[in-house]
């Protein structure tokens, strides 16, 4: 899998702040790419340097291969930073049409757009009179104008209502899986990262504290989930036999899933209840907050 | 390519208050004109009557609805954050700015006719209740709006520039009250003769020599004023 993003030493400051620090940033082509960070944690400043928003005191941005900058992989790249700008007062295929000008796309591109966001029937609508969904669906179908091979998005989600993140789940999904748009979606929704992305980075204090593949950060450190009637014997047994236990409420928790039948074997053995024995999978939400609780 | 960029800001004034201004503001210069007219009981002096109309709009209307205009169109920008959308488009940074100040100095154009075009209008309608006297000049009045509009270049730019450079409308709402009061009270004095805000008013010299002197600093000023601005947006970080 290639690199449609690279970023090497990647230095912001902003007078005494240094809002990006030494940022090395790998993006895979045709990745979900999850860039997760508290507010404040440098995402957005990172995104914008990528867009030539601002320029960055050190280090280098590589977009398809090339350095940042050049005027082709602007047409290569499609965003939506924070807020959905839009010209209120234009309709939503007017505001599509002055980015379609720009780029020197044809007209038909207004309907592609807005049919991929499921916008088609408000066209001609005011934007003022839009609901936030609406909107950020409308800067979505903007960014989507001549079917960019990257897509950046920063806080897609952020104000949307359950019915809407839903929606908004799916089109993300759709276009990657569709089109092979590569994704980079900036958050602090861990949830629904953990439903769509392929890739995750962590960003901290313009850090970063990991980057990896989803499945790599979840799968490496699988649980074992056990209810007993007596989870402190339960743990002790187990540790005596040389597992990892521990517990955690009413649970012992073993690190480790491919000892299940061992394991349940043991505590019948020793006279427990067994109640309950899953697999527990570690969540992004976990990952996350071990990081921070690593980097603090 | 930067046609298509002129193009598309004046598609984004469809609906927009700085088109409605730019309709509204050369009306009320001469709906204050035919009142002025028709309040004599004399017949009204059709050529007094248009240098009337463009002293009224040199002086005043015209650096009202520059300081509004150049707001209007920079808070189109500002107010929904569109800076971060329209400066990742490929060049867009020097054709975005080069176009907002050519749109600008069409809308002011545009004012100009307008005010000729109603003008002309007024005085024919005040000619059905009212006495007239003389002959209107329509080449001299067509003359003096157009050189007052090459001479308010400068004034232009210079409120463009303050209002795409800042995000809040204030700065430059305080820079047009200042320039305009300030070319109210420097119109007669030795020191005002190069204040950027009178020169569409020197346009109505009596002297040839401030004539020329407005059009220079006015246009000359105001295209060095343009490439300073374009020079100055394009090094600043949205």
């Amino acid at each position: 899998m290639d690199t449609i993003l690279e970023t090497t030493g990647l230095t912001k400051r902003f007078g005494d702040q240094c809002a990006v620090d030494g940022l090395s940033l790998e993006v895979p082509r045709g990745s979900i790419y999850g860039f997760l960070g508290a507010n404040g944690a440098g995402k957005t400043t990172t995104l914008r340097l990528v867009l030539g928003l601002l320029r960055p005191d050190k280090g280098e941005i590589r977009l398809f291969g090339e350095r940042s900058g050049q005027a082709v992989s602007r047409h290569r790249i499609g965003a939506l930073i924070e807020t959905p700008s839009l010209y209120p007062h234009l309709t939503g295929a007017e505001n599509l049409d002055l980015t379609r000008r720009l780029l020197g796309l044809s007209r038909s591109e207004i309907g592609r757009t807005l049919d991929l966001v499921d916008l088609a029937d408000a066209a001609s609508k005011i934007v003022s009179g839009y609901s936030l969904g609406m909107k950020q669906r409308l800067a979505i179908a903007r960014a989507l104008l001549g079917s960019p091979e990257l897509l950046i998005l920063d806080e897609p989600i952020n104000g949307l209502d359950p019915e809407g993140i839903a929606d908004m789940r799916g089109l993300l999904r759709r276009l990657a899986e569709e089109t092979g748009t590569t994704l980079i979606i900036s958050t602090h929704m861990l949830p629904e990262i953990e439903l769509i992305a392929t890739h995750v980075a962590i960003m901290h204090r313009g850090r970063m504290l990991v980057q990896d593949r989803l499945d790599n950060l979840l799968g490496g450190s699988s649980l074992l989930e056990i209810e007993t009637d007596n989870p402190e014997q339960a743990a002790k047994v187990l540790c005596g036999a040389g597992f990892a236990a521990r517990t955690d409420g009413r649970f012992v928790l073993v690190d480790g899933q491919d000892e299940a039948g061992q394991v349940a074997a043991l505590l019948v053995h020793s006279g427990q209840t067994l109640r309950h024995l899953a697999q527990r999978r570690p969540s992004l939400e976990g990952i996350y907050h071990r990081n921070l609780a690593i980097a603090a | 390519m930067l046609a298509n960029y002129c193009l598309v800001e004046l598609l984004k004034l469809r609906r927009s208050l700085a088109l409605l201004l730019c309709v509204s503001a050369p009306i009320f210069v001469v709906v204050i004109c035919m009142l002025i007219g028709l309040h004599d009981a004399k017949p009204m002096p059709l050529d007094r009557y248009a240098m009337t109309g463009a002293a009224f709009w040199a002086f005043a209307m015209l650096p009202m609805s520059v300081t509004a205009l150049s707001v209007l169109m920079a808070q189109m920008e500002h107010g929904p954050r569109t800076w971060d959308h329209i400066l990742t488009m490929p060049g867009a940074r020097p054709r975005l700015f080069m176009a907002k100040a050519l749109v600008m100095l069409l809308l002011v154009g545009s004012m100009s006719a307008w005010l000729y075009i109603l003008l002309l209008v007024a005085a024919r309608a005040v000619a059905l209740v009212h006495p007239v006297s003389g002959l209107l000049n329509l080449t001299t009045l067509a003359s003096t709006l157009g050189r007052m509009m090459l001479a308010s270049v400068l004034m232009c730019m210079l409120q463009l520039w303050v209002a795409l450079r800042f995000r809040s409308f204030v700065p430059p709402l305080v820079l047009g009250i200042v320039g305009t009061f300030i070319a109210v009270a420097a119109a007669s004095a030795r020191q005002g003769a190069y204040f950027p805000w009178l020169m569409p008013l020197h346009v109505l010299s009596i002297d040839p020599a401030m004539q020329r002197m407005a059009l220079l600093i006015g246009s000359g000023g105001g295209i060095i004023a343009l490439v300073a601005m374009m020079a100055d947006l394009d090094r600043r970080e949205a």
